[in-house]
């Protein structure tokens, strides 16, 4: 984005050789992830493990003798963690990518068009109203973030003018204050309902404790899908870089295009907040990384920033489970933590 | 060729007093090459932006051919005229060849590669332009002068028969300004493009264009064939400040002179 590259670019052959590395990175570190944790299983013991579920596979590597103990650790706590934690981090950071491009800002970020507000806000009424009800395997409160999500959009959208073609910045300022609104709500019902405080505070910092396979499938799908359509609309977005009209000049619907973009991209932070709450930085670092590593093309990015926020938030996870175990740090704390040094970092190495 | 037709258009934004367009009823033929003037706010922009369909039409008609212009996708519509804004700002990092490639979109698919055709043309276009050797630059180190003839090599290899152009010269210094504009009169004469383009210089506009839109406060003043239509008379009412006709070397020229003092 605005931030400044260095003069030469790097061959196309260079980018593939650091998309292979970047895809073999992405096991590496979810086995790293399976084999930590306060039972100590082992990488070569993880893999085995893993592949005696798997018809065809667990001859190739004997996991010897392991636990029921292990086996549930592994295939029904660790697992899905890792794989919800990877699917949020690829929403995340895609999205972040997608937003930057689109609203011609390089730090905007998943949460800035207010649906993660709106999330939270969703969450903070099933914390406080004490909801236990569930449907399709989720619990109050991933159902009542989602629907706080999608209905920020579409509140966005009308307030916007978006569905009437509106401008990007229309839409990122209505966002705003919109997300404002809907954290003052927050701060009004936390400061009503004191004993949930902490409790609302706790799931604003985000976590993926609590995810189990059900949510793995969910986000699984939201973010397969919603990444797939992005993919599909790269080229379009590469295009919009040059301005709006320019885009449409060569070919481009942008209104529709944009419609598409948001509502996919509500769907994959709304469910994002819903099983995780609120993991910042990840949507604002990891695409600026890739947009080094890869260029601007979107046909890149995308795919790129899926595979990279994957494997940042696997190790996020990681260190935040383990660093003070048995117990849990924030993974937003970790996120922050890591992110923002190295933001700085790289701000300044590219503007000399 | 297909001409481009407005017919009584009219636009009112909402919350303003004064119509921005009021009735304007135009044809622009295929072969020529336009220039529309007029002061600042006389809707120039407007209308260009109207006859793109980057506005809604919402009195009157903007026709391409005998089809209103809502009733193209905006890839017909890219196969039959290119744009060209004042200035391009790019928040990616694209070479001038990368630009000059989107030219080329509305002729591929999402997924698929630059054809021997594509490549040609874009080839070519640079040649056109003189900007062949920014080919492999980035696009954001470009001068003004350097970017604006990239982006007309993008409109040149879109391969359409029109070219619309929005102020393609202003701001840009007085050599790039005269290599910009010949380069859109040899488009015009050696592969037939016909080109609409706002100009601020009223020299600029008698010397390079065949036919002059004269826009004031929304109305269409007059319109019509450079040679035997542009006169002081025409311009005094067009800018309401009295101008000087100069001859030389068998050329014409107008300056504004100050209102009496």
């Amino acid at each position: 984005m605005q931030v400044k590259k260095p003069a030469s670019r790097p061959h196309r052959g260079r980018y593939l050789t650091r998309g292979i590395l970047l895809i073999l990175m992405l096991p590496l570190v979810m086995l790293f992830a399976l084999s930590v944790g306060s039972a100590q299983i082992g990488m070569g013991k993880s893999l085995g493990i893993l592949f005696s579920h798997v018809p065809g596979l667990s001859h190739i590597i004997s996991a010897g003798e392991f636990s029921s103990m292990q086996d549930y650790i592994l295939t029904q706590v660790r697992l899905p963690r890792i794989l919800v934690a990877g699917f949020v981090g690829g929403c995340l950071s895609v999205t972040g990518a997608v937003y930057q491009g689109l609203f011609h800002n390089p730090i905007a970020e998943p949460h800035i068009i207010g649906v993660s507000s709106g999330a939270a806000l969703g969450a903070t009424f099933a914390i406080i109203g004490g909801l236990s009800f569930s449907a399709a395997g989720l619990g109050a409160i991933s159902i009542c973030a989602f629907a706080g999500a999608i209905f920020t959009i579409i509140l966005v959208a009308f307030a916007s003018g978006m569905n009437r073609g509106r401008s990007d910045i229309t839409v990122l300022l209505t966002g705003t204050a919109v997300s404002t609104l809907f954290s003052a709500f927050m701060s009004l019902l936390m400061s009503l309902n004191r004993q949930s405080m902490e409790k609302v505070y706790l799931w604003t910092f985000g976590s993926f404790s609590s995810s189990g396979w059900t949510k793995a499938a969910w986000t699984a799908g939201i973010a397969l899908a919603g990444t797939a359509i992005l993919f599909y609309l790269a080229k379009d977005l590469n295009l919009m870089a040059m301005g709006e009209d320019t885009a449409k000049s060569v070919g481009v619907e942008t209104v529709r295009t944009r419609a598409i973009l948001l509502t996919v991209t509500a769907f994959m932070v709304g469910i994002s907040v819903s099983v995780s709450g609120m993991i910042g930085f990840v949507g604002l670092v990891v695409p600026h990384c890739m947009r080094f590593l890869f260029g601007d093309d979107y046909r890149r990015i995308v795919p790129a920033s899926f595979i990279g926020g994957a494997a940042f938030l696997i190790l996020c996870d990681t260190v935040a489970r383990t660093i003070m175990a048995p117990g849990e740090m924030p993974i937003g704390v970790i996120t922050a933590l890591i992110g923002a040094p190295y933001f700085i970092w790289l701000i300044r190495k590219n503007s000399r | 060729m297909i001409s481009i037709k407005t017919e009584a258009l009219s636009w009112q934004p909402k919350g303003r007093a004064k119509p921005v367009l009021d009735s304007i009823s135009l044809d622009f033929e295929p072969g020529e090459v336009y220039g529309i003037i007029g002061p600042n706010g006389s809707g120039k922009t407007s209308l260009l932006r109207h006859l793109m369909g980057f506005l809604p039409v919402t009195q009157g008609e903007v026709l391409w051919g005998d089809r209103g212009v809502s009733a193209y996708s905006r890839r017909e519509l890219a196969k039959i005229t290119a744009y060209v804004p004042q200035e391009t700002r790019l928040d990616t990092d694209f070479t001038a060849e990368e630009v000059v490639f989107t030219g080329r979109n509305p002729y591929r698919g999402r997924f698929g590669g630059e054809t021997a055709e594509d490549r040609a043309l874009v080839r070519e276009a640079l040649i056109f332009t003189g900007s062949e050797k920014l080919a492999a630059q980035s696009f954001r180190s470009l001068s003004g002068g350097e970017a604006q003839k990239v982006v007309i090599a993008r409109a040149i290899a879109q391969d359409t028969p029109w070219i619309l152009l929005d102020e393609p010269v202003s701001g840009l210094d007085v050599k790039s300004e005269v290599e910009v504009l010949g380069r859109l009169r040899r488009l015009n004469r050696e592969k037939n493009r016909s080109i609409l383009m706002i100009l601020h210089d009223i020299n600029l506009a008698a010397e390079y264009c065949s036919r002059i839109v004269m826009l004031k406060n929304g109305h269409l003043l007059w319109t019509g064939s450079t040679a035997e239509g542009l006169s002081c008379s025409r311009l005094e009412a067009l800018y309401d400040i009295p101008f000087e006709r100069i001859e030389h070397g068998g050329r014409t020229f107008y300056r504004a002179l100050a209102e009496k003092e």
